[in-house]
């Protein structure tokens, strides 16, 4: 990926809202590749967890452009045709789908083939089943939600998630967690992102991240306030990597169980007391690994970064 | 400037800096280098003696000599060194016959009437600097809030803007030179590392001879560390540096305002049923806390957004400058723990029954065995948080926090996994609900208090009576004793009444 040599040809630039001219600068690739090289890291976990701390000079972004590469990283769902699927199907079973226009959860109710197109009836409407671009069996569901459906964007196109999108959309991965100060994190899911000088209009962090932020039909990454994280754990098993953003959130390194624990250190707080828990956890526990040589990830100028193993 | 500008510039200032280096400016002090070395000529004797008798005296001296470093205004400004050496005076007085140290009082409060007699000579070069760069372009960080409020009084009135450490951080100005008071040691490596200004210079004593500039934790074994190195300047009258006694006798750790702990005193055993093995905790407010080893704690961070500043921590992760949120009278624990089992309803019995077994078994081993080799027995057969092993027998821990662990451990004591695990996680996510129910009154009580009193004063009282619980105190952490103590299970977590704090604020 194009984005993942960072300053060495493509530049990234992020900027608040998509009608702000993106700033590019040399440490916002690099972040983003860390998160794809976590992932492709993942294969080799051998049932032990890596441990990244990261030490950035703010916090600023830093969770969410790693999130973001975590998830240009996943691979796409293989999804059965939508009618294929329907047809084998019970009443009552919970289903996420996707058409030009939005993302639906809801309960599938019947199929009627007799007429054409076909047509389904779920979350409580009747749809045209030709219309349904892609459709996934959902383990359980607490409420039926509807939201427009995201579009990919430019720096997606890149990571090539226009390939199989609405097969992510219906199937997500939805394996990674972030967890940190939520008012903050949102505000950085607002910022959008783009290519320097690629001319195509920037894509909001938001629409490749898809953060499950509450009634939302789909959803990439779990978040949670570091506040009221000791009340919500353990994660759901399924999260295979979780980014833990700044000291409120790796205060908890020791109970994160997923694969990847990736920890952002703000410089820019006096508090030590992260880096120090994590450097505790390296010596005592820790196998160090190279950040550079088993990651393959160089740091960028002003950030600070280690690795290490645990067993899980 | 937009959020990303800014983030955007400290990504540049952190890099300028680190292949740049930082500025320290040495000032020649003779006053302040007699008193470094009659403080460390006392520092020798109280290491024969032993502390008691000296700890006043000791505690008054550092307080000055930490004075000295950190308010460089001139002396007509500074009631801090006139007070700081009138402390020195007070206790010099009262050890007057009860030591026989005679010449080595009459050094003291000679050398400490000497600091407060003129002009400290870094507050002229402090002064001469800022004048180069321009009041508009450049701030001064001062070591903490007295020191930076004492000089604001000072440097304001010439428009120089005077911040903690901290201050500047949230303040949001750009600015290309930053003038710390201090020497680095006393400050974060956040300063350094994380740089709020392209050029940082530290001012401070030619006769303060530690100038080791602080990196991040991590920064020994990371790849792209941050080592910043230092340009040393040194001007003024740079005689009398010599102190008498050889640099390196005394750590520079042991003359920094710190509270003199000495040496355990329970027995070296179990504790009981009834006790727990607790640190003291010196807070704000000339309180003091003893803090076992068990369940999280609740803390406030007075620098995050609404509804998210009141959090749990782990008590191992309680340090120096955590802000503790504390009931008054009884513990959160106790009163949160009413609560959930009168929730229980009619499963409270056979989930009190079950919890008391294991905890009773654990407990037994510990007995009979030592917390060691349980810890030990435990790691072999797979159990991962063995260092627990001692807070998991206590009735205020539910249950260690990995299934894998609790199961490991309840097969370990020879019980069936069920219905231990299912009674403790069932009273855990009750303790969770209860627990996040009263967070969310304290957040509102927190959104409600004027929160720059906190980092003013380092305590503020929290009135929640509207949300039917008595006072909360939230109060900063100033020291933690390194060893701990047997204490009574009823006096673990209870704010009390406590002077060995007072030399610290």
């Amino acid at each position: 990926m194009t984005a993942t040599s960072g300053s060495r040809s493509v530049r990234l630039a992020l900027s608040d809202t998509a009608l702000k001219i993106g700033e590019p600068a040399p440490w916002i690739g690099p972040l983003l590749a860390l998160g794809t090289r976590a992932a492709r890291y993942m294969s080799r976990a051998q049932g032990r967890q890596l441990v990244v701390a990261l030490s950035v000079p703010r916090r600023d972004y830093a969770a969410a452009l790693v999130g973001c590469g975590w998830v240009m990283a996943s691979n796409a769902p293989q999804l059965a045709d939508p009618l294929e699927t329907l047809r084998s199907l019970e009443p009552g079973t919970p289903l996420r789908v996707v058409n030009d226009y939005s993302v639906i959860t809801g309960l599938f109710s019947w199929l009627n083939e007799k007429v054409s197109p076909p047509r389904v009836q779920f979350a409580g409407s009747i749809w045209h089943v030709d219309r349904i671009r892609a459709l996934a069996v959902l383990p359980g569901l607490q409420s039926s939600e509807k939201t427009l459906r995201p579009q990919v964007g430019g720096v997606g196109r890149m990571a090539g998630l226009d390939r199989e999108w609405d097969a992510r959309l219906a199937a997500p991965a939805a394996d990674l967690a972030i967890v940190g100060t939520l008012a903050w994190l949102q505000e950085d899911f607002d910022a959008c992102i783009c290519r320097e000088g690629d001319g195509l209009p920037p894509t909001p962090i938001r629409d490749l991240l898809l953060p499950d932020t509450g009634r939302v039909a789909t959803w990439f990454a779990r978040i949670y306030a570091s506040a009221r994280f000791a009340e919500q754990l353990p994660l759901p098993s399924d999260v295979r990597a979780v980014i833990l953003d700044g000291a409120g959130a790796i205060k908890y390194v020791a109970e994160i169980e997923a694969p990847i624990a990736i920890c952002i250190l703000d410089r820019s707080v006096a508090d030590e007391t992260a880096a120090e828990i994590l450097m505790q956890l390296r010596n005592t526990r820790g196998e160090p690994l190279s950040i550079q040589r088993d990651l393959g990830w160089p740091a960028p100028t002003g950030v600070e970064a280690l690795a290490f193993t645990v067993a899980l | 400037m937009s959020r990303i500008d800014a983030l955007n510039r400290r990504y540049a200032a952190s890099a300028s800096l680190a292949s740049h280096g930082v500025e320290i400016v040495a000032v020649g002090d003779p006053a302040g280098a007699r008193l470094n070395g009659v403080t460390r000529k006392l520092m020798a004797v109280v290491r024969e003696d032993g502390p008691g008798l000296w700890d006043d005296l000791v505690g008054a001296v550092k307080s000055l000599r930490w004075r000295l470093v950190t308010q460089p205004q001139p002396i007509a400004l500074n009631w801090s060194l006139t007070n700081g050496a009138e402390q020195v005076a007070h206790q010099v007085r009262r050890l007057r016959g009860a030591v026989e140290n005679d010449a080595l009082l009459d050094e003291l409060a000679a050398a400490s009437a000497l600091v407060s007699a003129s002009d400290p000579p870094l507050g002229a070069v402090l002064l001469r600097s800022i004048g180069e760069v321009g009041s508009s372009d450049c701030v001064v960080v001062g070591a903490n809030v007295a020191a930076s409020a004492a000089m604001s009084e000072w440097l304001g009135e010439l428009g120089v803007r005077v911040l903690t450490a901290g201050e500047l951080e949230r303040s949001h100005l750009a600015v290309g030179q930053s003038y710390v008071v201090g020497p680095p040691r006393f400050f974060r490596s956040s300063l350094v590392t994380a740089p709020v200004a392209a050029s940082v210079s530290f001012v401070m004593p030619a006769w303060f001879r530690d100038r080791q500039i602080p990196q991040s934790p991590i920064a020994p074994y990371a790849d792209g560390a941050i080592c910043i190195k230092a340009r040393v300047f040194t001007e003024g009258d740079l005689t009398e540096q010599e102190s008498p006694i050889a640099e390196g006798d005394v750590a520079e750790d042991e003359f920094l305002p710190q509270p003199v702990w000495g040496t355990r005193q329970s027995p070296d055993r179990e504790p009981s049923s009834e006790e727990v093995e607790a640190r003291k905790l010196l807070l704000s407010g000339g309180l003091a806390l003893w803090l076992d080893d068990g369940e999280r704690i609740r803390a406030l961070d007075p620098y995050q957004p609404v509804g998210e500043r009141v959090m749990y921590v782990e008590v191992a992760s309680v340090r120096p400058g955590t802000y503790l949120l504390l009931r008054q009278g009884v513990t959160e624990h106790r009163a949160l723990y009413e609560t959930v089992l009168s929730r229980l309803g009619d499963r409270r019995p056979a989930l009190e029954a079950s919890q008391a077994a294991w905890k009773h078994l654990l407990q037994g081993r510990i007995n009979q065995m030592g917390a060691r080799s349980v810890e030990k027995e435990l790691t072999n057969s797979g159990v991962k948080a063995t260092e627990r092993a001692r807070a998991w027998a206590q009735s205020n821990l539910v249950r260690p926090h990995s299934d894998h662990d609790f199961e490991l451990l309840l097969q370990w004591l020879g019980l069936p996994i069920e219905p231990s695990s299912g009674n403790a996680t069932l009273l855990r996510r009750t303790i969770y609900k209860v627990s996040a129910e009263i967070r969310e009154q304290l957040e509102t009580a927190v959104s409600a208090a004027d929160l720059s009193a906190l980092e003013r004063d380092g305590r503020l009282s929290l009135d929640l009576q509207a949300v039917g619980f008595r006072g909360i105190l939230a109060t900063r952490v100033l020291a933690m004793s390194p060893h701990t103590e047997i204490v009574s299970r009823n006096d673990a977590r209870l704010p009390f009444e406590d002077r060995q704090g007072q030399w610290l604020e």
